[in-house]
């Protein structure tokens, strides 16, 4: 008796386990699939975030490119979602906004997998934005307080993203 | 033989959660739901929009909206960025642009661009994101 009643006990966790798998690879579908922001964009074709970084570390003040590329978020706007720091490799980033402030990111999208395209310039953030970026990051009074002086950034203003599930 | 199968539930128990753990990191994703001033700031744009292109086509604009007073109660995002600056600010705005809805002629353009212009101004300090959007607004 008590053998049947074991052998019933691992044949139940054995389906219980089957089914939290079953859950599982559908999450690791959604894996691979993404959610779209602003305009309809496609995901192939994109550069890697160490192949953006040589093409912004090329860039002089004015010049503009059309670009679509792949990195993760290293920040993103805590209040609105409205712009996101991107990683470049190298302890560099790009500063997202989006084209028309037509769209915001999730609030929680911080270190998600994305691909943004859109065109690639480089920038002077002055004191005020600085100060405002900061403000929005949850930085403290002090922090924000510590910015005196503009800053030059690989900027990127974004028709559309594409962020993994 | 109770030892092998007690081994092997143990084995079940913690391949189970494993697999139940990763399945958690599919958390919900968080939008931002828009304040009563951002709402109203949507609205104002879409009508200046269409202001724009009526005064640049010489065709009477509509009616003033009333709705643009409540830039001086609506609650912001964040309560805090109003400030004397921005209800100043909104004061220069809102004159602006009922001056713009009573003139004819060259004035239309002239008070519409300086309601603009005290948008321009405000955002530069505060919620900079749509400065770009609001600037493309000016009527050269």
């Amino acid at each position: 008796m008590k053998n049947i009643i074991i052998a019933i006990s691992l044949l139940l966790l054995v389906i219980a386990c089957k089914e939290a798998k079953e859950e599982t690879q559908k999450a690791q579908i959604a894996d691979v699939s993404y959610i779209s922001f602003g305009e309809k964009i496609t995901s192939d074709n994109s550069i890697s975030k160490e192949e953006m970084y040589k093409k912004f570390s090329k860039l002089k003040k004015g010049d503009t490119i059309d670009v679509k590329f792949a990195s993760s978020i290293n920040e993103v706007c805590k209040e609105k979602g409205c712009w996101m720091k991107l990683d470049l490799g190298d302890k560099k980033e790009s500063m997202v906004k989006f084209t028309d402030y037509g769209f915001f990111m999730p609030l929680n999208s911080d270190h998600k997998e994305v691909i943004v395209e859109g065109r690639a310039f480089v920038s002077e953030i002055s004191v005020d934005e600085l100060r405002h970026f900061a403000k929005d990051a949850g930085k403290s009074k002090e922090e924000i307080e510590k910015i005196t002086a503009p800053e030059f950034s690989y900027a990127f203003e974004a028709d559309g993203v594409l962020m993994v599930e | 033989m109770k030892i092998i199968y007690s081994f092997l539930i143990l084995l079940l128990f913690i391949s189970c959660e494993k697999e139940m753990k990763k399945t958690k990191d599919n958390e919900k994703l968080i939008m931002y739901q828009p304040s009563e001033m951002t709402e109203l700031m949507r609205g104002i744009y879409e009508y200046n929009k269409a202001s724009k292109h009526k005064i640049e086509n010489n065709q009477d604009l509509f009616e003033y909206p009333e709705e643009f007073q409540k830039i001086s109660t609506a609650k912001l995002t964040d309560p805090s960025e109003r400030d004397n600056e921005f209800d100043s600010l909104a004061v220069v705005f809102l004159e602006n642009q009922k001056a713009a809805y009573s003139f004819k002629g060259d004035l239309v353009k002239y008070s519409y661009n300086k309601s603009i212009n005290a948008c321009i101004s405000c955002h530069k300090t505060r919620c900079t994101g749509p400065l770009p959007k609001i600037k493309k607004l000016l009527i050269p």
